[in-house]
């Protein structure tokens, strides 16, 4: 048989559809009785009184750090509880499997309040402490998935051949498994850290002053939601595409084989 | 190479037992068997499939356990000694059924990690190294490939000399050619005999009867995780004294 062509219908289609979507959109803005005016966000940018950087770019900072800090902790503890998970003694493994399952399957929103105003209150943590800690913790149940998904995937006639060989165990985890395993778990681990910058706006809830709490201040001042909401959604999105190019540069140097 | 010991016993196996049990089901595979390979030997493993042989060979380098009976690999017993596994493993090497390359690493890397890590070469001395061996199985062309990019006759051949770089006393076999297109088979029984021929003790499970009649010093037939015959590669295959054996032989031909 030979290759067939695609037919043209398909293109029309795909055509057809995404005029749709296109004039739905357009129509939507036109319709809108609404007075766009960007302008006023430049003295939140940057603060002309005080020469200094406004209000959301203050917010990206923080958002920036919280993020920073829990991919870091959440990464660490992840590989922590994947390899709980994988183990053999029982009373770790239980707890690892349990702990993973409370935290991918409760809402942040939740656990951040129980964070902040329950544990937090008993040993005095502050708002960015707990929210730092709370999105570890939830990073940390992802990662730990992610992680056990990519050793169980791996073959165990490698782990035989470097036994073999005369191999110590931390030899075969170090220069046979990880380069690996940190290989496989690279896409889903991007994808996972993208998500959990934009999870990060929650922390916002327990007034800990990222830029979705900027937003806040700023609509709640100027009435003008529509344009600041935007520039919040840009700025996300400029941190998240500098995160998974960075991902995907990773992917392709880390080529296996 | 040729000056070894034929009195010097490399691997002492000693009422060796192992059995599995599979939901209620229990499956001898080990049956209290004993061996010795001495140094210069080349044994031949044979027998039908579930007769224990791949089993028996990888209890030699440990990779499987065993539930009771002594394995000895240079005087050094798994069980007692006080040396970590990994550096009683170090004396012996094995050549596996489906390669196991890392691939991740080039040929010449496969090959040279062994003496950096086992011998703590530095890079550059390990890699020296592994182009000689690479060169000594017709692969020094190919060194900078990863073993996705090599046939499977050209990947045994570098596991082969992946194997060799840790300079064993023992090199341990488990069906090597099993996994090879037939047209390739020979590329790889072609530097196993030629080993045999420079004087390595090795111990191979094999399906190749040719083969193994040129290679073996002496061959060994298993059925239900005992020894059932042991003999010459003429006597074993022209003149087969066991009528398992026999069977076994007439079956294949």
């Amino acid at each position: 048989m030979h290759a067939k062509r695609l037919a043209l219908f398909w293109s029309l289609l795909s055509i057809l559809a995404l005029g749709l979507a296109s004039w739905l959109v357009l129509h939507s803005f036109n319709n809108l009785d609404y007075d766009w005016d960007f302008a006023f966000l430049k003295d939140y940018i940057w603060d002309p009184v005080n020469q200094s950087p406004g209000l959301l770019l203050q917010g990206l900072w923080i958002t920036l750090k919280v993020s920073f800090f829990s991919i870091v902790w959440g990464t660490l503890l992840g590989l922590l509880l994947g390899g709980l998970m994988m183990g053999r003694e029982p009373v770790s493994r239980w707890f690892a499997l349990i702990f993973v399952d409370v935290f991918r399957n409760t809402p942040v929103l939740v656990q951040l309040y129980v964070m902040y105003f329950i544990v937090g209150t008993a040993i005095e943590m502050t708002p960015e402490t707990a929210g730092i800690v709370t999105l570890s913790l939830f990073c940390a149940s992802y990662v730990a998935e992610i992680f056990r998904g990519a050793v169980l995937e791996f073959e165990k006639g490698q782990i035989d051949a470097a036994k073999a060989m005369g191999l110590a165990s931390w030899q075969i985890a170090y220069h046979i498994a990880a380069p690996q395993v940190l290989r496989r778990m690279l896409p889903a681990l991007v994808g996972q850290f993208v998500s959990l910058v934009k999870d990060s706006s929650l922390v916002s809830v327990i007034s800990v002053a990222d830029i979705t709490k900027s937003a806040l201040n700023i609509v709640a001042v100027s009435f003008k939601s529509f344009e600041t909401w935007f520039v919040v959604a840009i700025l996300y999105c400029i941190v998240n595409t500098v995160l998974s190019s960075y991902g995907r540069y990773l992917e392709r140097r880390l080529r296996v084989g | 190479m040729n000056d070894y010991d034929p009195n010097k016993s490399l691997i002492s196996m000693k009422a060796v037992s192992k059995s599995f049990s599979n939901a209620g089901h229990h499956n001898t595979v080990l049956d209290s068997l004993d061996l010795e390979v001495f140094e210069g030997d080349v044994l031949c493993l044979i027998g039908p499939s579930g007769s224990g042989k791949s089993t028996c060979l990888r209890t030699m380098n440990a990779l499987e356990t065993i539930d009771s009976g002594q394995i000895e690999v240079c005087g050094i017993d798994y069980a007692t000694s006080k040396m970590p596994i990994h550096r009683i493993r170090q004396k012996t090497a094995m050549v596996f059924q489906r390669f196991e390359l890392f691939p991740h690493l080039t040929a010449l890397e496969n090959v040279a990690i062994g003496p950096r890590l086992v011998a703590k070469l530095s890079k550059k001395e390990a890699e020296a190294e592994a182009e000689v061996l690479l060169k000594r199985v017709g692969l020094e062309s190919q060194a900078h490939k990863y073993p996705s990019q090599l046939s499977g006759g050209q990947q045994q051949r570098v596991s082969i000399a992946r194997a060799l770089a840790n300079k064993p006393k023992v090199l341990l076999c488990d069906e090597p050619t099993s996994a090879l297109d037939p047209e390739l088979v020979h590329e790889v029984t072609d530097i196993l005999q030629q080993l045999a021929k420079e004087g390595m003790t090795m111990v191979i499970v094999t399906h190749e009867m040719r083969f193994a009649r040129k290679v073996a010093t002496e061959c060994i037939f298993l059925e239900g995780g005992k020894i059932v015959e042991r003999a010459k590669p003429a006597a074993f295959f022209d003149q087969p004294q066991h009528i398992r054996l026999k069977n076994f032989l007439e079956r294949l031909s």
